[in-house]
C-alpha cells in the first residue's frame, strides 16, 4: 500500500510548501533536476518519483526534454485539506488531536525502535535547549518537530494523511503556541512522560499520556474540549 | 441542487458545497468508484487514465482528477513509473483502518447530536430512503459509505470529518474485496435509527448504535473468506 518512501513523501511536501508559497510561479520551469535535487539532498531517482506525484495532484507538468513546468495551482482535491485546515478553529484542531493522538502513539508505542526512540529524544532535548535559552520561536519548532517525528513513524499509509494533517493543524497553532512561552515547560514534561512510555513500550500508557497532554493544551488555551463521559472502545 | 437527490451524484466527500458546478465530474468519480466497489476493475486489473477515458467516455484529464481524488482516499494507487491500480488492503490494514474510524467517527457523530441541522437531517433521511430503495435492487455499499460521510459533516469539525472522508472509502473497498457477508445486516435500518437518535440529540443512543454497526464491520470484514477462492465474473 506503501506508494512511496518517506523520502519522497517528505519531498513532495516540500515541493508542494514551495509552490504553494509562490516560490515558483505557474507557467515558470522548476530547476534542473541535478541542481534540484542537490538542492533538496536527495537522489534523481527519488526527485523524480516526487515529481510524478506532483504531476499527478496536477500542480506540475513534466516536458519531456525541456523540463518541469509549474502549472497553474487549482483549488480542487489536492487542496481541499488545506482549506478544510484553514477555515477550523483551535477547538477543532484541538478536537482532532484528541481524538486521533493517543491512538497513534500507542501505535508507535508497539512497533518503535531503539534507533527511532533516539531520534524522538534529540527532539525532545532541542525543546529543553530552547526553554532553557528561553527562545519561544525555537521551542515552538521543537514542538512541532517533536510532533512531526512522531507521527512520522507510524508505519500505515492510512495515517500518514493524519500525520500531515496534524502538523498542519500544529502549525496552524503555532502562533498560539509562541503567545504562550511560559507554558513550554509543562509542555515538554508532557512530551517526556509521553516518550517514557513509549520507550517502555507501554501503549496504552502512551495513549493516556498524550490524551492528557492534549487535555493540558486545551486548557493552557482556554478551550473546553468535547469528550464523552466514557471511552468507547479506546 | 437536484441532482443531490439522486443516488449516482452523492457526493463521497464531506464537502459537497464545492462541486456544485461540476455534477459531471461527481458522476464520473460515483462511477469509477462503483466500477472498483463492483470489482469490474480489479486489483491488479490493467488500465490506463486513457482506457478509463474510452470506458467511461469522459476525457483524460476528468479521469486523472477522479484518480487523484481516489488516490488521496487509498483506494488507487498511483506509483511512479507503474499504471493506476485498484489498491487491495490485507487484514491488518482494514483492522487499524477501523479503528481509526471507530475513535474519528464517534466522536463526531457525538459531535452532530449537539447541533442536528434540519437542512442537513432532511439531506440525510433522503439519503436513507435511496438506500431503502437500492438495496432492493442490488449492494449499495458506496451509498451506504455516503451516509457516513454526510452524518460526519453535521459535526462541524472540518479536519475530522476530512479524515473519515479517507476512511470510509477504504472501508467500502474492504467490504467489496473480502466479499464480507454483510447481506442479512440491513444497513438502511441501521442509519435510520442513527438518524433518528442524532435527531433526538441522544449521543448515547446514538453512539451506541454506531458502535455497534461498527461491531459488525469488525466482524465481518476481520474474519474473512480469502477473495480468490471465489470465482468472479470480471466486466
Amino acid at each position: 500500500m506503501i506508494t512511496s518512501s518517506t523520502v519522497v513523501n517528505s519531498v513532495v511536501e516540500k515541493l508542494r510548501a514551495a509552490l504553494a508559497r509562490g516560490q515558483w510561479r505557474s507557467g515558470e520551469m522548476l530547476p534542473g533536476q541535478r541542481e534540484l535535487a542537490e538542492q533538496l539532498g536527495i537522489s534523481r531517482p527519488s526527485l523524480r518519483e516526487a515529481v510524478i506525484v506532483l504531476e499527478t495532484l496536477g500542480l506540475v507538468r513534466s516536458m519531456p526534454g525541456k523540463g518541469v513546468v509549474v502549472l497553474e495551482a487549482n483549488p480542487g482535491d489536492s487542496q481541499s485539506y488545506d482549506n478544510a485546515v484553514s477555515a477550523a478553529s483551535l477547538e477543532d484542531v484541538l478536537q482532532l488531536r484528541y481524538t486521533l493522538e493517543p491512538f497513534i502513539v500507542g501505535l508507535v508505542a508497539q512497533s518503535i525502535s531503539s534507533k527511532e526512540v533516539g531520534q524522538l529524544r534529540l527532539t525532545l532535548m532541542d525543546m529543553r535547549e530552547a526553554l532553557e535559552a528561553n527562545d519561544s520561536e525555537a521551542g515552538v519548532n521543537a514542538y512541532i518537530a517533536f510532533h512531526e517525528e512522531l507521527f512520522t513513524l507510524t508505519s500505515n499509509p492510512i495515517f500518514q494523511s493524519v500525520v500531515q494533517q496534524t502538523s498542519n493543524a500544529l502549525k496552524q497553532s503555532a502562533e498560539v503556541l509562541r503567545n504562550s512561552p511560559e507554558h513550554l515547560a509543562e509542555r515538554l514534561e508532557e512530551n517526556e512522560a509521553v516518550v517514557r512510555a513509549i520507550r517502555s513500550k507501554n501503549s496504552a500508557q502512551a495513549s493516556a499520556e498524550m490524551r492528557r497532554h492534549i487535555l493540558r493544551e486545551g486548557q493552557r488555551m482556554g478551550i473546553e474540549l468535547n469528550i464523552p463521559e466514557d471511552n468507547f472502545g479506546s | 441542487m437536484n441532482s443531490f437527490a439522486s443516488p449516482q451524484t452523492l457526493v463521497a466527500l464531506p464537502f459537497p458545497g464545492k462541486n456544485l458546478g461540476q455534477p459531471s465530474a461527481e458522476d464520473l468519480y460515483s462511477r469509477i468508484f462503483d466500477a472498483i466497489l463492483e470489482q469490474r476493475l480489479l486489483p491488479g486489473s490493467r488500465f490506463t487514465e486513457d482506457s478509463l477515458g474510452q470506458m467511461f467516455g469522459a476525457r483524460r484529464s476528468e479521469v486523472r482528477s477522479v484518480l487523484t481524488r481516489l488516490s488521496h482516499q487509498q483506494v488507487i494507487i498511483l506509483r511512479a513509473n507503474h499504471r493506476p491500480r485498484v489498491a487491495a488492503p490485507d487484514v491488518e490494514q482494514t483492522r487499524q483502518t477501523l479503528h481509526a474510524r471507530r475513535l474519528t467517527e464517534l466522536t463526531l457523530v457525538r459531535l452532530a447530536c449537539q447541533r442536528p441541522l434540519p437542512e442537513q437531517l432532511k439531506r440525510l433521511h433522503a439519503l436513507v430512503d435511496s438506500e431503502r430503495q437500492c438495496t432492493a435492487r442490488g449492494p449499495t455499499i458506496r451509498l451506504s459509505g455516503t451516509f457516513h460521510l454526510q452524518l460526519a459533516e453535521m459535526a462541524g469539525n472540518a479536519p475530522l470529518a476530512h479524515f473519515l472522508g479517507s476512511l470510509v472509502p477504504l472501508t467500502s473497498l474492504a467490504i467489496a474485496q473480502f466479499d464480507a457477508q454483510l447481506e442479512g445486516y440491513c444497513g438502511w435500518q441501521v442509519h435510520e435509527h442513527i438518524l433518528d437518535a442524532v435527531e433526538r440529540g441522544d449521543s448515547r443512543e446514538a453512539e451506541f448504535l454506531l458502535s455497534q454497526y461498527l461491531d459488525h464491520l469488525e466482524a465481518a470484514l476481520l474474519n474473512p473468506r480469502p477473495v480468490s477462492r471465489q470465482n468472479r465474473v470480471a466486466g
